[in-house]
């Protein structure tokens, strides 16, 4: 080893004593480079992290990654509402009809209120035949709401609703509101719908009506 | 121990039940909707010129209801009728229901008269006949006696209905309906072999005529509602007494001529009664007991405002003769009450009947309901998971019970049970979920309140489609189709297709109605031989102000068109002969010589693109400079040609000179040479 020393400190024009200087100035910037990421106020913690995957994997469609997701980020933290509205989205998209309606009461008891919440209760609760309570959460998501387009999956929009809310006051029987929700959406038509025929006719346009 | 079966009460108990059955169902009916557009249908028999495929056949061209008729043709200027046979599987009494449309075509042969109906035996148009009505060529319509029914329009539809009934061995009685007016009765005699007239003959003698909508009912299913076990309450002016005996008003409508209502000596006199709901009468009659009257017959919708149907005139009886029928085919009328009014009598003023009736009757066809039952099928999906549905059932008159409404895909049979939606008495309400990918067909079987029944079946092609996948959603015609591309839609969706005609024209519905990341490119294919000049074709789309073309690029070495659409729902080909432009895809690139050429200060450059392409079109000058841009994008496929005013990018005006105008696209570059010339 000393061999090699009194080798390199032979070589021409190169100092040993300045060399290990650089070391051990290059070692002390990795270190506080590191002590410093470490300490990092920007950092996310868990929960959020896992919110924010868990919503970008249900963005694609990937619905079972979302609900693990969403799972372990209500393990991580069970006291915040956000897992519970993305486990009760993400059970909707599953067909879990019973799970999604458990997350979004849950999430409502917990004291979440806003448009997305209510916009998905409103639509599991049609699927699940709850047609008056479906209407209920429809029109609180768009009081809350009056442009209410669901950020995660932009297509489903405020329209969406309307046309809900079209179909759930069709199967309970009120057809004159029925009517008002489908002309919301197309405004040029009209029935009587105290009439056979126009009943007839309103059914039809619900199942054509274009949500543009 | 062997249980035993006694096999005769057997069958009379299947009779039994089979009998009240089938008297509630058309003996048969043809709409010709089951068979294939083209083909001749398979349950007649042709004869004479009807054999002749490309002329006879069922078409879509024309029909009264649903999508389909038959036509057939009779040799212009000669003597070769069309004929069809069709075995009427029924006695006498019936009745027989047509809907005729006459063509419009000079008729110049040896019998120069349009449709004609028989009853024939056997099925050769040289056999014995009985001929039941002509449309001549002088455009009458004339009777069975050759009596002028009334006047025809040609490329009309007359609904022509015929009752035949048989009073005595050796007579015929032939009452005549058209559109539902009453005409007239004619009693006949019986011509050679008419108990052997087993089929139906329709016959157009010349010329083209169509033929939708036939029922052949037997005349039980002609049923007297003013009956008290229907329903049916009766008043009067007054009931009379006599040795402590109500002749009460029930007694005109409990079926039982012997037992009768009178008046307690009013005169003039009348007696109403009100059906169980509204109905549509064809005949009205009267039992007659003891007195002669005058009389006349109303009818009425609501009780207030009534109709007269039967004028006044005096009854067919005589004093102290009981009971005598008297029947009065009339103009089909809607009503839910019938009076009669008696204004005098033959009973003397000392008796204390004055008016004295056994039965008032007012007789309906029970099976038109079956007819004129419309009712649709609805599929309402859940907007954010559209696999949820609720399938909803809505007729224009209320049912008897809730429809039978089943779904059979590829993957199982189930059938949905249906609700009666609060506050209405048509509609009806069943939850499904789809499960696969395939064909649909959703049936539904519906019975009115009066017993008729009547079954429809909608088919829908149902594709599940992923996001970040490609999907194609097919009509099941394979005529129609969506590409689904990777971006379109960001969540699973099922969508469905559906295949329907209106005015012979094939209708494409495509839903859900959501909207969509991207447009959505739809082809449909068409006919070929149906259009001359398929640069005129668009795709249409239905939209709140009726059908209106979207554009449209048309395919034509593969028969189809293309369109991008950005929300779904009804589409059709349809030729816009208006059209000035030119939407039929070039088969091969051409970048075409301008003109004029030399130019001053505009010329026009056209160019041919076969496929969708980025495009630019760049001019340069002598030099090779370039000094103007015409175009730099993406381009349907499709024939260009744009006007170029010689200025350029700058808006400066260029000089006189020679300029090269040059094309490229990702695999083609084209370079031609053009003069400015001031």
């Amino acid at each position: 080893m000393k061999h090699l020393i009194s080798s390199l400190n032979s070589f021409e024009g190169f100092n040993m004593k300045k060399y290990f200087g650089y070391i051990i100035i290059i070692w002390s910037v990795f270190v506080y480079m590191g002590c410093q990421g470490t300490n990092n106020p920007d950092t996310v913690d868990p929960y959020t992290q896992k919110i924010t995957d868990a919503w970008g994997a249900f963005s694609q469609s990937n619905y079972l990654s979302a609900r693990t997701l969403f799972i372990e980020a209500r393990v991580s933290d069970s006291t915040k509402t956000d897992a519970y509205l993305g486990l009760a989205w993400s059970y909707l998209k599953l067909d879990s009809l019973t799970l999604s309606v458990d997350q979004f009461s849950t999430a409502l008891r917990m004291g979440l209120s806003n448009a997305d919440l209510h916009a998905g209760y409103a639509f599991v609760l049609n699927a699940s035949k709850q047609y008056s309570l479906s209407n209920s959460h429809a029109e609180t998501a768009l009081n809350l709401n009056p442009t209410w387009v669901f950020a995660y999956q932009t297509l489903l929009n405020k329209n969406d609703l309307q046309l809900l809310e079209a179909q759930n006051y069709f199967q309970l029987g009120d057809f004159a509101t029925s009517l008002t929700f489908v002309k919301l959406l197309n405004i040029t038509f009209s029935v009587d719908v105290s009439t056979a025929a126009g009943r007839l006719a309103l059914a039809d346009e619900i199942e054509r009506l274009k949500n543009s | 121990m062997k249980k035993s079966i006694s096999i005769v009460p057997c069958l009379i108990g299947i009779i039994f039940i089979i009998i009240p059955v089938s008297a509630q169902q058309p003996t048969w009916q043809e709409g010709f909707e089951t068979y294939t557009s083209g083909s001749f249908p398979s349950s007649w028999v042709p004869d004479g010129n009807a054999s002749n495929i490309n002329t006879n056949y069922v078409t879509t061209s024309a029909y009264l209801n649903g999508e389909k008729s038959l036509q057939l043709f009779g040799v212009l200027g000669g003597c070769w009728a069309a004929i069809t046979y069709h075995e009427l599987a029924i006695s006498p009494p019936f009745e027989i229901e047509v809907a005729v449309r006459n063509g419009n075509e000079s008729l110049t042969g040896c019998n120069p008269d349009r449709v004609s109906i028989h009853l024939r035996q056997g099925t050769l148009w040289q056999n014995p006949a009985r001929v039941l009505i002509n449309f001549k060529g002088d455009g009458t319509i004339t009777s069975a006696s050759g009596n002028v029914l009334q006047t025809y329009e040609t490329l009309a539809w007359y609904t022509i209905k015929i009752r035949y009934e048989r009073p005595t061995p050796a007579q015929v009685e032939i009452s005549y309906w058209i559109n539902g007016n009453y005409k007239s009765k004619e009693t006949l005699e019986l011509v050679n072999s008419e108990d052997l007239m087993t089929n139906l003959e329709l016959s157009v003698l010349e010329g083209t005529a169509w033929f939708d909508d036939i029922r052949v009912i037997p005349l039980q299913a002609i049923q007297n509602i003013s009956l008290s076990e229907h329903g049916a309450i009766a008043n009067a002016i007054s009931q009379g007494t006599y040795m402590g005996n109500t002749q009460y008003a029930s007694y005109a409508i409990d079926g039982d001529q012997s037992s009768s209502w009178s008046s307690q000596g009013d005169m003039p006199a009348w007696l109403k009664v009100k059906f169980d709901k509204v109905y549509e009468i064809e005949q009205v009659g009267v039992w007659w007991a003891s007195h002669k009257h005058t009389f006349s017959i109303e009818l009425s919708l609501d009780g207030n405002n009534w109709t007269e149907v039967v004028s006044s005139r005096s009854s067919n009886n005589s004093e102290g003769s009981a009971p005598v029928h008297e029947l009065f085919p009339i103009d089909l009328t809607k009503a839910q009450y019938i009076k009669l009014k008696i204004s005098s009598t033959s009973a003397p003023s000392s008796h204390i009947f004055q008016a004295s009736v056994g039965e008032i009757e007012a007789f309906t066809d029970i099976l038109a309901d079956t007819v004129n039952l419309k009712f649709s099928i609805a599929v309402h999906q859940n907007p954010a998971a559209t696999k949820y549905a609720n399938i909803v059932v809505a007729a224009e008159s209320p049912l008897q019970e809730a429809p039978f409404v089943s779904v059979k895909s590829a993957v199982d049979s189930v059938a949905v049970p249906m609700v009666l939606l609060q506050n209405s008495n048509t509609v009806y309400s069943g939850s499904y979920v789809f499960k696969s990918s395939s064909s649909h067909a959703i049936y539904s079987h519906v019975t009115t309140e009066t017993g008729a029944s009547k079954d429809s079946v909608r088919t829908v092609n149902v594709v599940l489609a992923k996001p970040a996948a490609l999907t194609t959603v097919s009509s099941l015609d394979k005529k129609a189709s969506l590409v689904i591309t990777p971006k379109t839609i960001d969540k699973e969706t099922y969508f469905i297709s559906e295949v329907t005609t209106e005015n012979g024209t094939e209708v494409y519905s495509f839903s859900p109605g959501i909207s969509f990341n991207d447009k959505i490119q739809l082809e449909i294919k068409y006919d070929a031989i149906s259009y001359t000049d398929v640069s005129k074709l668009f795709i249409y789309e239905m939209t709140e102000e009726g059908w209106m073309p979207v554009r449209s690029q048309v395919y034509q070495s593969e028969n189809k068109l293309k369109a991008y659409v950005g929300t779904l729902g009804k589409y059709k080909i349809s030729s816009n002969p208006s059209f000035e432009g030119y939407n039929r895809i070039p088969e091969t690139f051409a970048l075409k010589q301008n003109y004029p050429n030399p130019f001053n200060p505009t010329t026009t450059l056209q160019y041919d693109l076969p496929e969708t392409d980025h495009v630019s079109l760049f001019i340069y000058n002598i030099l090779g400079k370039q000094v103007a841009t015409l175009v730099n994008g993406f381009q349907l496929a499709g024939k260009y040609s744009l006007t170029w005013d010689a200025k350029s990018d700058l808006g400066d005006r260029l000089a006189s000179g020679i300029y090269f105008y040059q094309i490229r696209t990702s695999s083609i570059s084209q370079v031609k040479k053009m003069i400015l010339m001031k």
